[in-house]
């Protein structure tokens, strides 16, 4: 608390070199270490605010990708987005967050003409039009001190045709023939968003990366994606 | 505005009462002890550090349902969300069209599924502004079947709607979007003052019936949620 203290002197008093100097050498001393005892209530302004690329509320990190190269996969696990073959997919944060911060994270991104197998949606056995699915992830890799780590910090799924996934889809038959499967879904966009908190000790973890993955739920099944990015927002007051 | 002057001046050849010399330094570091304001400090003199800590505001849900906050001085985030099955491809619910209850009009996710009936945000927001994006991983899906000129169950109205509701006010909508599996973001913003909010989703779902269809007992296709989630970022500085 840096508080000044001042001596108290009444009529008569004879103060010495020393006690009036006192609250001037503790001034020097204390304005030093400035802390809320010593400030008015709200007297932030934002002109106060460091202005500066370091950032002090919020801190901003982004990958972006808007051309038209594209990335082309029939994987069935997840592989990294990297539709100039060069610079895959990947946002890289480098901070360590502090405990009970959070990261927003957004990606959005174009699927261009999906090539799709067009009968496996009238398979009359499992898995039927789960086939029709693929999905995309959001990866974390961070580091607590013992090399890099992965969590996987959102899934989301889309279909390569307007066709029901699931085991459990009903289909009959045109004269004792499967019907067609549906219409093909390219040129949509794709998008999801979610936040990451982190409850641990502060300075221990390090976020490195973001990177954003794709995989099909059927080989034969084609996915493409063109211009796509990442958006992370680090909160941090 | 910490301004100060000398209350009692002394002037040379004066004769000096000790308890002016206290006067005149108690005016000056009665100041300095906790009157100091935007005046008297720098400009962007504030960063990260000057700032109180993020501090965890626990939203006590329990079940499918995860939900977190944290207040900053600034501002605060609030996510709720239910992870995606251990396969991205199955569903965390589904609901049978032809069988279970559901509204032709909105449809909350509780509504659809009462396993989840945590999943609205809820929180004590301050008075700012609510920023934020409900994501969710769904699929309401066409089938065919056979009729008597051939495949029908493609169509105009077949489809589905979400919408965010902040307070049951709907703040944001997709439109109809046709039949498919779809990752929907639905990004909001809308004033708060410091009120309780509660946040959901809804979804507006339009199927096709194919009545007079005697050689069928079923027409629709499950409607399915794999994850949803929504964050929101209450600004209030």
């Amino acid at each position: 608390m840096a508080i000044v203290n001042n001596n108290f002197f009444e009529d008569g008093d004879i103060p010495t070199a020393a006690e009036l100097n006192q609250p001037y050498d503790s001034a020097a001393t204390q304005t030093g270490v400035l802390d809320p005892a010593n400030t008015a209530d709200n007297w932030i302004t934002i002109a106060h605010i460091d202005n500066t690329a370091t950032g002090v509320c919020n801190k901003l990190f982004d990958f972006v990708y808007d051309g038209t190269a594209q990335f082309i996969t029939n994987s069935t696990s997840y592989v990294t987005v990297n539709s100039t073959g060069i610079q895959p997919s990947e946002c890289i944060l480098g901070y360590q967050p502090e405990r009970d911060e959070v990261c927003r994270i957004e990606c959005s991104g174009l699927i261009t003409n999906v090539d799709v197998e067009n009968n496996y949606d009238s398979t009359a056995v499992p898995p039927n039009g789960d086939r029709n699915y693929y999905a995309f992830q959001l990866l974390l890799t961070y580091d607590d001190g013992a090399g890099p780590l992965t969590l996987v910090i959102g899934e989301w799924g889309y279909s390569f045709t307007s066709m029901a996934g699931g085991t459990s889809r009903y289909w009959t038959t045109n004269d004792g023939l499967p019907e067609n499967t549906g219409v093909g879904l390219g040129f949509q966009t794709f998008q999801f968003s979610k936040m990451l908190k982190y409850n641990g000790v502060t300075g221990i973890r390090t976020y490195t990366k973001v990177e954003l993955q794709a995989k099909v739920n059927y080989a034969p099944n084609t996915l493409k994606v063109s211009r796509n990015n990442i958006i992370a927002v680090r909160a941090m007051r | 505005m910490a301004k100060t002057f000398t209350d009692k001046p002394l002037h040379q050849f004066d004769q000096v009462k000790t308890d002016n010399i206290t006067a005149n330094v108690d005016k000056a570091l009665d100041e300095l002890n906790g009157r100091l304001d935007s005046n008297n400090m720098p400009v962007d003199s504030v960063g990260k550090d000057q700032l109180k800590l993020p501090a965890n505001s626990p939203l006590n849900v329990a079940g499918p349902i995860n939900q977190f906050g944290t207040i900053f001085p600034t501002q605060a985030y609030y996510q709720t969300y239910t992870n995606p099955a251990a396969d991205i491809y199955t569903p965390v619910t589904s609901v049978d069209l032809d069988a279970d209850t559901w509204s032709a009009g909105f449809n909350t996710i509780p509504e659809l599924d009462s396993g989840l009936d945590g999943f609205p945000l809820r929180f004590d927001a301050r008075e700012g502004m609510l920023i934020g994006c409900a994501t969710i991983d769904w699929e309401h899906g066409n089938n065919v079947f056979d009729v008597a000129a051939g495949a029908r169950g493609r169509g105009n109205d077949w489809w589905t709607e979400w919408q965010v509701y902040v307070n049951n006010v709907s703040v944001a909508r997709t439109g109809n979007i046709m039949p498919r599996r779809h990752t929907t973001q639905l990004p909001f913003a809308i004033a708060c003052g410091t009120q309780p909010v509660t946040i959901d989703v809804r979804c507006k779902i339009n199927t096709w019936w194919a009545a007079g269809m005697p050689s069928l007992d079923v027409t629709s296709t499950d409607f399915k949620i794999f994850s949803a989630t929504i964050w929101c970022r209450n600004q209030f500085r």
